[in-house]
């Protein structure tokens, strides 16, 4: 803002150079004028006067001046204001935008990796399972197959579309998609290779678990560890002490300004308070308020996001990995008909890291720590029962394909429709252990549902009100710019 | 009031400075999700150690056989055969993966030579054809050894090829089948005699004989083995491309061309002699067992065996089905009782 703009240019004729300089004559001193009143006669800029002028006087004697102290100072509450309101603008555009990254992008990122991840460890597990029931193929599972693999294919596009990806996610991408045609035609070959009961069907489906296991899924963890990497960043950009400080320094800065000139303007004057410099200070609290309450809330709103979202999200649907890979790793056993002590090894190991012996450690036990925060404990605890039962019911079919009665092993496991050997089950019938999976799985997935609106809602609160607050920081700054001008005006106008 | 606006002020900053201390992002979560989803599968614990090889003379030669069979109830006071009685069935280990020596038919049900062998022996143990009395352990080529010497099992009938490195940890019967080691190959491919093959790429099963067995034809240059766990592993590894043959016995063979037709056979022919595996002590088993192939080859049922699982399929891969092999009972009682 110009300085000059306030003043009167009645007086005619402008000399030397530099900014509105012009000589003006003091004359009338003002009334009640204080001590650094001065009265000068009328001067014409002389050849031998050097340097920039002010009303008369060479600008250092004129800042010492009255009015020229208090226009130094308005000059000086206007430049305050513009670092504060710069200060503040930066530090919200910041908080905004880590805020609205993971609203838009980090946090549904995740989501769609940990659901990527899902999908393939799902079509791996019903693919096997499909496998064990060959010449009865249960319908709704193909479909299931199915499904996961076209829901994978639409993720990684999304995925790719996504604009800023790291090269670690790139190449992540195209391992998947050039790896995931691959595993879908060996399970194909093994399909086929299979209802026509040849044993190479078996050495197909192993293939397409190792490619899955080998090449896909270690993709997916990248896709996933650099999903939940950016969304720390946001999280960390958004909640940051650096921002904070900034727009505290900048606002209590600007708030001593004012008060020092008030503090002054009132010992020159006789007004109690200067009404400009009032308001002035009334706006500039208001804006370092609103914006502090927006930072808390913003703050308060990711802390959410991540305490009752995305944790949960995270280790909820790794435990709902887990279980797909212990059931994939069950069914390679029964389908490798005795070779498969790799794979009873590797369930066992799933198991352990799932839930531990009783379904109460591991990462079921972690889960349970992360939905008390929510209230959610209980629901979680209470799958306890279902893991035990899964390891039981495992113990059960392991015993019946050891005992050479694979048949029944594989009807426990995977079910049957041989209804003479369903009913030599016992009452719970066939196909338990592929129930007590989807029932453990099934109801993480409700929960990792649960957690993934409370992550959007939270992420949603936390970008909300900055907007506003955007618009608002240069506008309360303009207003208070012209508050401590108009105000101080009328006091310089009192030394005309 | 200006005092009070900066009461405000500071009261507000405050509360905020107070949020903005309790922490940054924690990485727990992420991290102990990951772990889960990165931890190293469960290794495979299986090592093969092979033993020096000792001296064992013939490795065909097996204990004489029991004649006339006398009923397994007199023999109660062997150890391996009491054993057998007092549990009322007998354990066999069996290889499921070879299509007319022992599989699963669309039924899931295990069939062929080698399961129909193990029923006999059953039969004649028990003296009651009923499938309660026999139970069978389906295992791979690596263990298939390991657990008649564990004594995991009883016997193991699972195409074991009989060589003097297995005999320092197992009995054998006497020979009841000889394979031949094969090539196979994809039609299309230049390959028309064994030494077509030198540097080619050769799909071979961990553990099994014909590692050595390839190396010892000399080759030069030595081809180069292509390693899988399971036999079907190397099926896999023709139809995609990924070697140039499969050497392994013709009882495999025949199985694979069944399922493949655009397979052809290429001679190398080295004899193969398949034994019953039995624990290194348990010679009366060993001699029993003897006893019930003898009665088996000279009623003609083997025979009968052989043509029924196994006749269709090598006449499908235009080969010749092996005669039933003449039992060399040879091997001093004696000498194996005294060590």
């Amino acid at each position: 803002m110009d300085l000059t703009a306030f003043e009167r240019n009645d007086h005619g004729h402008l000399a030397g150079s530099g900014f509105g300089t012009h000589p003006v004559a003091y004359t009338h001193p003002p009334a009640g004028a204080g001590r650094d009143n001065v009265t000068v006669a009328p001067t014409v800029p002389s050849s031998g006067t050097r340097g920039l002028r002010v009303q008369g006087l060479p600008w250092r004697r004129w800042l010492t001046t009255t009015p020229g102290r208090l226009r130094s100072a308005s000059a000086l509450l206007v430049v305050g204001l513009l670092v504060f309101a710069a200060v503040t603008t930066a530090a919200t555009e910041a908080r905004s935008r880590a805020a609205g990254a993971v609203a838009t992008s980090s946090a549904p990122e995740l989501v769609t990796a940990e659901s990527l991840y899902g999908n393939l460890a799902d079509a791996d597990a019903t693919a096997s399972t499909i496998f064990l029931r060959a010449g009865q193929e249960p319908r709704q599972l193909r479909l299931r197959y199915l499904a996961d693999v076209a829901a994978a294919g639409r993720q990684l596009a999304d995925f790719s579309h996504s604009a800023e990806s790291s090269s670690a996610t790139r190449a992540a991408i195209r391992t998947i998609s050039e790896r995931l045609p691959e595993y879908a035609g060996l399970v194909e070959s093994a399909r086929a290779n299979n209802a026509q009961g040849f044993p190479v069907g078996a050495a197909y489906l192993r293939k397409a678990s190792a490619t899955m296991h080998n090449e896909i899924l270690p993709a997916a963890t990248d896709l996933y560890r650099d999903s939940a990497r950016q969304l720390r960043d946001n999280y960390e950009a958004g909640t940051s002490t650096l921002t904070l400080v900034l727009v505290l320094v900048a606002g209590l800065g600007m708030l001593a300004l004012l008060v020092v000139v008030q503090v002054y303007v009132r010992r020159r004057s006789n007004r109690l308070l200067n009404l400009g410099l009032v308001a002035a200070s009334v706006l500039v609290v208001g804006l370092l308020g609103w914006t502090l309450i927006r930072f808390a809330g913003a703050h308060d709103a990711l802390n959410r996001a991540q305490q009752r979202g995305s944790d949960s999200v995270e280790v909820l649907s790794s435990a709902r990995i887990l279980t797909l890979r212990a059931q994939n790793n069950e069914n390679l056993a029964l389908i490798e008909r005795g070779t498969g002590d790799v794979y009873v090894a590797e369930f066992e190991r799933l198991m352990d890291q799932l839930g531990g012996k009783d379904g109460k450690s591991g990462l079921l036990g972690y889960a349970t720590e992360i939905a008390d925060r929510t209230g959610d404990g209980a629901r979680i605890r209470a799958l306890a029962p279902q893991f035990t039962s899964l390891r039981h019911l495992h113990t059960k079919v392991r015993a019946q394909d050891v005992g050479g009665h694979y048949n029944e092993a594989v009807a426990l496991s995977v079910g049957t429709s041989d209804q003479t050997l369903a009913a030599s089950l016992g009452k719970a019938g066939s196909g338990q252990e592929l129930a007590a999976v989807d029932e453990l799985q099934h109801a993480l997935q409700a929960d990792i549902a649960r957690s993934q609106a409370r992550l959007a809602s939270a992420a949603q609160d936390a970008r909300s009100g900055f907007g506003v607050l955007e618009i608002a920081i240069p506008l309360f700054a303009v207003v208070a710019g012209l508050l401590v001008l108009l105000g101080l005006e009328r006091r310089i106008g009192e030394y005309r | 009031m200006t005092a009070r606006v900066i009461a405000a002020g500071i009261a507000v900053l405050g509360s905020a400075i107070g949020i903005a201390a309790c922490g940054a992002a924690s990485t727990e979560s992420t991290d102990r999700a990951l772990h889960a989803l990165t931890a190293p599968p469960a290794s495979s614990t299986t090592t093969t150690v092979s033993s020096p090889t000792l001296p064992c003379g013939d490795p065909r030669a097996s204990y004489p056989p029991l004649a006339p069979l006398p009923a397994a109830a007199t023999l109660a006071g062997d150890p391996a055969i009491g054993a057998i009685l007092r549990r009322g069935k007998l354990v066999v280990a069996v290889d499921e993966n070879t299509e007319g020596l022992a599989s699963r038919d669309s039924d899931g049900q295990l069939v062929g030579v080698e399961i129909d062998i193990a029923r006999a022996i059953a039969r004649s143990i028990f003296d009651d054809d009923s499938d309660a009395r026999l139970q069978l352990l389906t295992v791979t080529t690596k263990q298939k050894v390991d657990y008649p010497a564990r004594g995991d099992a009883d016997l193991s009938i699972s195409a074991i090829s009989m060589n003097c490195d297995r005999w320092s940890k197992v009995a054998f019967s006497t020979e009841y089948f000889t394979a031949h080691h094969e090539f196979l190959t994809r039609t299309d491919a230049p390959v028309h005699t064994a030494s077509d093959l030198a540097g080619r790429r050769v799909c071979m099963t961990k553990g099994s004989t014909s590692i050595d067995t390839l190396a010892g034809i000399g080759l030069q240059p030595p081809p180069k083995p292509w390693l899988v766990e399971a036999r079907t592993d190397c099926l896999v590894a023709l139809q995609e491309g990924q070697v140039d043959a499969y050497f392994g016995h013709d009882t495999f063979l025949v199985g694979m061309l069944d399922q493949d037709p655009g397979l052809r056979i290429v001679p190398e022919g080295e004899a193969q002699h398949y034994g019953i595996a039995v624990g290194p002590h348990n010679i009366m088993l060993v001699r029993y067992v003897n006893g019930v192939l003898d009665r088996l080859r000279a009623d003609g049922t083997l025979a009968r065996l052989y043509e029924h699982w196994l006749g269709p399929l090598y006449r499908g891969a235009d080969q010749s089905l092996p005669p039933v092999p003449v039992a060399d009972p040879t091997r001093p009682v004696a000498d194996e009782v005294a060590s």
